[in-house]
């Protein structure tokens, strides 16, 4: 278990002092995206309130607007569509695009304004119909202020849906995934640093054993040595073999480290 | 001399005038327009309409039926009719019929003008120009490229040639607000045409002078009420009232001077006839003087079938049809947009 | 042609009439009016001529109204009939309150041709009870015979109203046919007062 939730490093202290900087790094980051996911999500309730009163009022609006419409045709006759659509030349209403910043998260915001001056529509429908026209026209021009600011609140709400769910995979991905990952791997860290410090505590004790052992039989030897007089300088001929193993104890991490990698290659596969 | 044209008239317009009182006894009545308010659904309009003379228009529609699409068949029904009874009639009747028709035609033209002007596709224009007003030269209108040809064209192929060279110049055609364009060519048709009605004389000369003295009163109304506030001048409002009715001229001189409703209705209220409607609307309120002038154009042209041996019976014909289309169009669009409510503000009861 | 639908028409006709009476003079230039010479013309006038006149005008002035009527009613009839075919078979009766007319002429007609005799004139001059007879079958002829040809207008026109009426509302048919009926009725006075009129005629003495 522990394989599959951790990283795969080797657990040495500098190691475990890079895991733990990155734990406090992943940490850190976490609360802070934690705070734009709060900002984000506030801001996310409140466009969708927004979003539900404007399109509430857009219901009626449009509503009251094409019943000004049909005022209009009642009054200035069902053909009226067609003059008002051909004496268009230029758009008064027109939308102008920017950008809004909310906790880092770059939103488009749509704002319309009516062009100033005259428009030549004043005079349509003067032999019928005139006033019917230019309420329906006020009321299009309100509808229409209304669809921009929806569609202000509706690309504001998708944008923000959008960072907000990314900010939110971060943050869980980061609380999950990453920082659990950390913990595991640090706690991975500490527990075969400790091993290794038993092994060696052992094998040290076991060393101090062997030389204990063997200086004994040496002391034995000795003193059989000096026991048996001249038979001694024969026995001192295997002597060297016993001091290769001695020479060996200085350069024993080399046995431990291979030893080591026997094990990470068990962890390995 | 009244009377002569009782022996007279059925030699060239008894049968047209049979026809077109028949028709009469198609147009919808309150009970139809009660029907009609209960529906629910434009389908239900539709099921009320195929009942009535507007049934064979109505019922090969296929079912996502729409306002328009009633509103146009209705209208269909209406230049069917008309076109029926034009082709059957001769001499003045012909005329006056025509006559009747100027109006939409003065519209297309302006349609096609303004078209023209903005480099419309020429069939689009077309298909947007009411039937009534379709005459045969209309389509050579559009083929016109710049201003000038269309001003030539204009004034050698449409019925509407005397209006156009006596008031408008060709540098108008360019210059002039396309809605005082259209004013101006209504005002010389309703003079014209007044003049016709009192050159034919006896009964029609009476009815005919009664209808179009309202319909030029009306807008003269209308264009006052519409041009406060705008940069129309005093003068030029002026000069878009015809020359008669019963406001000229002393009317119109108060009209020109209006600057608000009060005004206007002080000037309008010095005439007898009027003076009922206003009394009619509170102070300070235009809204539903168009629903008020609508229904004394209604009663004056139910008169109008009061009388036989008249031509004014087929001009009240179509002003009714046409204020029954309305009607529908009204009823079927607060149906459809769920305002019941209002139903009963737009209807003006035809009998 | 005079348009005699245009009232000062009527104005102008008599006037002009007079005028041409003036111009001409009848008789001796010297008076106005010569009544010796105006005697002299209608006493040598064959009351033949008179009799026939009155003939022809009761029947053709008669079939005349009743024509105008037909038309009148027939085509505003037939126009009506178009969108409300029920009223045609009802509406026959205005057809036939004028066809009567023509009947009303054709019988007065009839009768006051019977009553022409043979008389010879002496010297010229025919006998004062045959001049007598023949202004009163004139007489008789034209009161007839204008009698009906308006009230077969009368009929014609009260019977499109009539039609037309039916059409929108068919129990005004009833109401109008008995406005009708009083309309038909004028002829027949015409008719009464044609026949009491040449019922005295006596050719000679």
């Amino acid at each position: 278990m522990s394989s599959q939730n951790r990283l795969v490093v080797v657990p040495t202290v500098t190691v475990l002092t890079v895991m733990k900087a990155r734990l406090i790094g992943a940490t850190k980051g976490h609360a802070l995206l934690k705070k734009k996911a709060d900002a984000l999500t506030m801001r996310f309730r409140q466009l969708l309130k927004e979003i539900i009163d404007a399109k509430e009022n857009l219901g009626s609006t449009m509503k009251g607007s094409f019943f000004a419409y049909t005022e209009a045709q009642y009054a200035a006759g069902e053909n009226i569509k067609h003059t008002i659509m051909d004496n268009v030349d230029t758009a008064v209403v027109k939308v102008r695009g920017d950008l809004d910043n909310v906790a880092g998260v770059k939103i488009p915001r749509f704002e319309s304004f009516v062009l100033p001056g005259e428009t030549k529509m004043d005079l349509t429908g003067l032999g019928r119909g005139g006033q019917q026209l230019q309420s329906c026209r006020k009321a299009y021009l309100s509808a229409v202020e209304l669809l921009v600011q929806l569609a202000n609140l509706q690309t504001a709400f998708l944008t923000l849906d959008e960072a907000l769910k990314v900010t939110n995979r971060r943050v869980n991905a980061l609380e999950n995934v990453v920082k659990p990952k950390l913990e595991n791997t640090i706690s991975y860290i500490k527990a075969e640093l400790d091993e290794l410090e038993r092994e060696e505590f052992f094998r040290l004790k076991k060393v101090q054993k062997n030389k204990q052992k063997k200086q004994m039989a040496q002391m034995a030897e000795d003193a059989a040595a000096a026991a048996a007089g001249e038979k001694a300088e024969a026995g001192d001929l295997k002597m060297p073999p016993f001091n290769g193993p001695q020479g060996q104890q200085g350069v024993q991490p080399p046995t431990n480290s291979s030893l080591l990698n026997y094990k990470e290659d068990d962890l390995l596969f | 001399m009244y009377g002569f044209e009782m022996m007279s008239f059925n030699i060239k317009d008894g049968f047209l005038e049979g026809v077109v009182r028949s028709h009469r006894t198609g147009m919808l009545t309150v009970a139809d327009y009660n029907n009609l308010s209960q529906c629910e659904t434009l389908e239900d309009i539709k099921l009320n309409l195929t009942a009535t003379d507007y049934g064979p228009y109505l019922v090969n529609e296929a079912s996502p039926i729409y306002t328009a699409t009633i509103v146009d068949r209705c209208t269909q029904k209406l230049v069917n009719d008309w076109n029926y009874m034009r082709t059957q009639a001769d001499e003045n009747l012909a005329m006056f019929m025509d006559y009747c028709t100027y109006g939409h035609m003065i519209d297309n033209v302006v349609l096609i003008v303004t078209g023209t002007l903005h480099e419309r596709d020429v069939q689009e224009l077309l298909d947007k120009c009411h039937p009534l007003g379709m005459f045969d030269s209309i389509a050579t209108l559009a083929v016109a490229q710049n201003m000038r040809e269309l001003y030539r064209l204009v004034l050698v192929d449409t019925p509407l040639a005397p209006y156009f060279s006596e008031n408008l110049t060709h540098e108008d055609l360019d210059e002039m607000n396309i809605e005082i364009m259209r004013n101006t060519l209504y005002k010389a048709y309703l003079d014209d045409f007044a003049a016709f009605c009192q050159k034919l004389g006896s009964t029609t000369a009476e009815i005919m002078g009664d209808m179009l003295a309202f319909e030029t009163d009306r807008r003269a109304l209308n264009i006052t009420l519409n041009s406060i506030g705008t940069e129309l001048t005093r003068d030029d409002r002026k000069k878009l009232y015809s020359n008669f009715g019963l406001l000229y001229p002393h009317g119109h001189n108060e009209l020109a001077m209006a600057e608000d409703f009060d005004q206007i209705r002080s000037a309008m209220e010095k005439v007898p006839a009027y003076s009922g409607i206003f009394s009619k609307l509170g102070y300070g309120e235009s809204q539903m003087l168009d629903k008020l002038l609508y229904e004394e154009e209604v009663k004056k042209c139910v008169d109008c079938y009061e009388q036989q041996f008249h031509y004014g019976v087929f001009y009240a014909y179509m002003k009714l049809r046409e204020q029954e289309i309305r009607n529908i169009m009204w009823v079927s669009e607060c149906v459809a947009q769920d305002q019941k409510g209002r139903i009963a503000d737009g209807i003006v009861y035809l009998f | 042609m005079v348009d005699l639908t245009r009232p000062i028409v009527w104005f102008y006709l008599p006037v002009t009439i007079t005028w041409i009476c003036f111009v001409i003079s009848v008789g001796n230039p010297q008076y106005f009016i010569d009544y010796n010479w105006l005697w002299l013309l209608f006493r040598s006038m064959s009351p033949y001529f008179w009799s026939a006149l009155g003939v022809a005008l009761a029947v053709g002035m008669s079939i005349l109204g009743a024509a105008w009527g037909i038309f009148i009613t027939g085509s505003s009839l037939v126009g009506a009939a178009i969108r409300v075919p029920r009223i045609t078979s009802k509406n026959l009766i205005s057809v036939i309150f004028c066809e009567a007319v023509a009947i009303y002429g054709v019988i007065v007609a009839i009768i006051l041709q019977t009553k022409i005799e043979r008389v010879d004139p002496v010297d010229g001059v025919y006998d004062k009870y045959a001049l007598a007879a023949g202004y009163s079958i004139f007489g008789s002829g034209v009161t007839c015979g204008f009698a009906n040809l308006v009230c077969g207008m009368c009929v014609g026109i009260v019977g499109s109203s009539c039609a037309l009426s039916d059409a929108q509302n068919s129990t005004l048919f009833v109401k109008i046919l008995v406005v009708e009926i009083f309309g038909s009725a004028l002829g027949l006075f015409g008719v009464i007062i044609g026949i009491i009129m040449s019922g005295g005629v006596k050719w000679a003495a």
